[in-house]
């Protein structure tokens, strides 16, 4: 018995090639499916864990898809912002504890995130490396972001810029990494994290600048009468927020017009929630919706898609099956010549079946063995692939 | 020889993740925050001051800290290690009035920041003449706003140190009542101090003083002082445009008193004293003196004020 | 010793003509040792002789005994046991099996039977491949070797259980004038070292003379009547 076993092991080894297409063909029979099915559970799963741990997001009315995904996972395509004064009247509500997210901007293929520091308790992350950013300008970086651009703290990222040719809109700024977030299999290791206030100066909206009431700024102001100077277009902005010139740093307008793409509402209990609700149930401009909710619809979509994907790799399998089978009676036709060397010799009938089976048996059990290995895989990654793509 | 290669390799592994460890648990914690307990950040030294006459003897009362500030705190930038302090502490007891200019600069969690003038909003000093520039399309804008020395109001600063007795009762409610009686102390040392400036003050008979930089606003109000400022610096020697200025100005507010942040120059005192000017110092102790405390030093530059307006 | 008596067999093929094709032996003694050399035309019945002899082939009636053992009594699974331990083959095409290196081919009865510690057949089976000169290509594969050395390969892997009784079926068909001629040397030697009786087929008059002698199936097989003894 271990004779034959051995012989058709042998036999597996020297036909290197055709072994190899057979397991490859009967391995990926079994992985697609099981994959197939991963891939879109685990995907749910992270997407309602996540949408789950998020009672409420409030936004510019429009869709409900987009500021959810814009918000949960800073998608790129990003909803219609709402003014900075929608986040500090709702937060003097006292309703719910209230965080704002800016996802409006990418460095280097991560979304820039700004927000408060709130959010890093709300979602569990914890410094691994360096610390928490303390000046504007600083940012923390998510483990995936770090890993991918071979970054840490003191390295830098530049904002990439929106547009070559606006000179005076976006304009790259170099945030220093104060810190590198723990892995935290979310869409959160794929973010660079920012001060809002950071996003704002990324914007436009702030910017720092040579004191303009001291003799060197001479060539830069263009007019000065009694307590006003107007400076002309050769001020030097800085693209870089450092201790030394921070205290140049300011913003024009006024605060509270200053835009955000979301803001996280986290009610205490069900009454403030539903109170939330209400209060801008009716309102033109603005919408608060439960990310559970919304995602559900997307969801069933995919699980819809899922099984007519699932019913084509079926009838795959069988089109493999039967491939595999011809494969395996030519072979056995192939080597007729052996098999009657082998009885010559003093082999039974029995050990011909068992040599012929064997081959079956190692070619089916390395398939799923390295089905089960790559199932293993895509359990562990699924997550995180998935995340790479909500996040481009 | 291989039994050796695997103990170094398993001892640089467990060294490895211990250095990991530590250095987690450095960040989560904060650089400042290695003791058990609560931790309070003040802003400036008054503050730090109140807060410490009011958590004294009272049992597991938060640590009560003052940044090592160079110079003026009111433009104070804090570093990265003072910026984790203050966002690893359990509050963060803020002058208000706009005085720290790097609030506006710093992440910091909203909910541990005590804004002690945030009562008295309506109190507060509007600064005139604020400079104002323009630059592109945001119209024209000034970096001031409001004056902030809220403290030299000994009345203000009582309402500053109840703002910080009702945070520290937040942090510790088991501490209520050694807060509120510490408080209740310190009240008393503060309206002390109140009516020696006000006898002080009231030797003046509405007399113009000058001030040597524009600091004093809460206590004029205060002390229904006649003043005017100019921005000279105790240990800067004056240009002649600014003694020019000084003499134009003496013309309408025929000022013999000029109140100091610091200590003059000796040069400055004399030249003063030529045209007629008496130069006594009563310092905002905005950062810490040094020596003595705030009361103390108070208490001190009070009686000198007093000593000097009653020998005119 | 192999001893037939009042063989009958012909090809269970209804398209052939069984009078032309069958075989009929009244009796064949060889001793115990001898080395025969196995003469005849084609279709005299030499390799249907060695098939019988070996089991491969069922006679109809008769009896074949190799040494004391009635293979004409056996079943198949017992006929495949017998032929392991006691008949050593060598074929004229070789018959190796190319997936196996050199020294598993000689190993391969032992891989068939499961029968004795596989360190000391590697042993047996190397101790054959120096003797014939492969020390060199122990773990080279067949292809690797010329058809001299592949057949050398061949008889290394029958003598593997030392067989009382040795069968080669034209061994030196595909084989150059000197190759046939070690080869032939090698199993006469073979034979002769381990006691074995050897019957060997071959066409090839100059081999002759390594015989202790020459049987020619015309004087052993009728068809249908005849009997002949050594």
């Amino acid at each position: 018995m271990s004779g034959a076993l051995f012989l058709g092991w042998r036999y597996l080894a020297h036909h290197r090639f055709k072994s190899s297409i057979l397991v490859a063909s009967i391995t990926l029979m079994v992985f697609l499916p099981s994959a197939t099915r991963i891939i879109v559970e685990d995907s749910a799963n992270a997407l309602t864990a996540r949408a789950d741990q998020t009672p409420l997001i409030l936004g510019a009315r429009g869709s409900e898809l987009e500021l959810v995904l814009n918000t949960l996972y800073f998608h790129a395509e990003s909803p219609a912002t709402v003014e900075n004064r929608v986040f500090l009247e709702a937060q003097a509500t006292g309703l719910a504890e209230f965080i704002p997210v800016h996802s409006l901007f990418r460095a280097r293929g991560a979304s820039i995130v700004g927000t408060s520091p709130d959010y890093f308790d709300f979602r569990g992350l914890k410094i691994a490396e360096g610390r928490q950013m303390g000046l504007l300008g600083e940012c923390v970086i998510g483990a995936n972001v770090a890993a991918r651009l071979g970054l840490a703290p003191g390295d830098s990222i530049v904002s990439s810029p929106e547009t070559v040719f606006d000179i005076a809109g976006v304009y790259p700024l170099k945030m220093t990494i104060a810190g590198v977030l723990e892995r935290k299999g979310t869409a959160d290791d794929d973010a660079v994290f920012v001060d809002v206030r950071t996003t704002w100066i990324i914007q436009g909206l702030g910017h720092g600048h040579t004191d303009l009431d001291i003799p060197e700024a001479g060539a830069a102001v263009l007019s000065r009468r009694e307590d006003v100077i107007t400076a002309n277009a050769s001020l030097k902005q800085y693209a870089e927020i450092t201790p030394d010139n921070i205290s140049g740093f300011h913003f024009h307008g006024a605060g509270e017009s200053f835009p955000l793409s979301g803001i996280i509402a986290v009610p205490p209990d069900q009454r403030n929630g539903t109170l939330l609700l209400g209060r801008y149930q009716n309102n033109d401009l603005l919408q608060i919706v439960a990310p559970d909710n919304v995602l559900d619809e997307l969801l069933a979509t995919v699980f819809a898609v899922q099984n007519y994907v699932i019913l084509g790799l079926a009838m795959l399998s069988l089109a493999t099956v039967a491939v595999t089978a011809l494969v395996f009676l030519l072979s056995q036709q192939l080597r007729k010549g052996e098999f009657r060397t082998l009885l010559r010799i003093g082999a039974s009938r029995s050990y011909i079946s068992i040599l012929i089976a064997s081959e079956l048996v190692f070619v089916f059990t390395i398939s799923v063995l390295l089905a089960g290995v790559l199932t293993l895989i895509t359990q562990y990654y699924a997550v995180q692939v998935l995340q790479a793509v909500l996040t481009l | 020889m291989i039994y050796l290669r695997v103990v170094v390799i398993c001892l640089t592994v467990i060294a490895t993740s211990c250095d990991r460890q530590n250095r987690q648990a450095s960040s989560e914690t904060g650089v400042a925050k290695m003791q058990e307990g609560t931790l309070v950040v003040t802003s400036n030294y008054p503050l730090y001051f109140f807060a410490s006459r009011i958590a004294e003897g009272v049992v597991d009362a938060p640590e009560i800290v003052l940044p090592k500030i160079k110079g003026d705190p009111a433009s104070w930038v804090p570093s990265a290690e003072q910026i984790q302090q203050l966002q690893s502490a359990d509050a963060v007891i803020l002058n208000g009035a706009g005085y720290e200019s790097w609030l506006s600069l710093v992440t910091i969690d909203q909910r541990r920041l005590v804004d002690t003038s945030g009562h008295i909003k309506e109190q507060l000093i509007p600064l005139e003449g604020s400079l104002v520039h323009q630059h592109g399309p945001g119209g024209e804008h000034s970096h001031e706003g409001t004056a902030f020395t809220v403290w030299l109001d000994p009345r203000l600063a009582i309402v500053q140190a109840e703002s910080i007795t009702d945070a520290l009762i937040r942090i510790l409610p088991s501490g209520k009542t050694g807060f509120r009686e510490n408080m209740a102390r310190l009240e008393s040392d503060l309206m002390e101090l109140d009516a020696s400036l006000a006898a002080g003050f009231s030797r003046l008979n509405d007399q113009p003083v000058l001030f040597s930089h524009p600091v004093y606003q809460y206590l004029q109000r205060r002390y229904e002082l006649n003043g005017q400022s100019v921005h000279w610096e105790p240990d800067e020697e004056p240009s002649t445009s600014d003694w020019i200025s000084l003499q134009r100005l003496r013309s309408k507010h025929t000022a013999s008193i000029m109140i100091w942040e610091g200590k003059p120059l000796s040069s400055i005192a004399e030249r003063l004293s030529e045209v007629g000017i008496e130069s006594v110092s009563l310092r905002p102790l905005a950062n810490s003196p040094g020596q003595g405390d705030y009361l103390s030093e108070m208490r001190a530059d009070a009686k000198r004020l007093e000593a000097l307006l009653s020998s005119d | 010793m192999i001893t037939v008596s009042q063989l009958r067999f012909s090809y269970a093929n209804p398209s052939l003509n069984a009078s032309t094709f069958g075989l009929r032996v009244d009796a064949l003694d060889v001793p115990q040792g001898s080395s025969i050399a196995l003469v005849g035309p084609s279709g005299s019945g030499k390799t249907t002789l060695l098939s019988l002899i070996a089991g491969t082939l069922r006679a109809e009636s008769g009896s074949i005994s190799v040494n004391n053992h009635l293979v004409t009594d056996f079943n198949d699974s017992e006929l495949g046991r017998f032929r392991i331990g006691n008949i050593g083959q060598v074929f004229q095409a070789f018959e190796l099996l190319n997936y196996l290196s050199v020294t598993e081919n000689v190993m391969l009865p032992w891989f068939i039977s499961g029968n004795g510690d596989k360190a000391a057949v590697r042993t047996r089976a190397v101790e054959l491949l120096c003797g014939v000169g492969l020390h060199a290509r122990l773990n080279s594969m067949p292809e690797e070797l010329s058809q001299g050395e592949q057949q050398r390969l061949a008889v290394c892997r029958a003598m593997l259980n030392n067989p009382p009784v040795l069968l080669a079926d034209e061994p030196t068909g595909n084989l150059d004038q000197e190759n046939k001629q070690n080869v032939v040397d090698l199993l006469v030697e073979q034979a002769k070292n381990n006691n074995s009786t050897l019957l060997m087929v071959t066409h090839d008059e100059s081999l002759l003379a390594r015989f202790d002698s020459v049987l020619d199936m015309r004087s052993i097989a009728k068809k249908p009547e005849g009997q002949k003894k050594l």
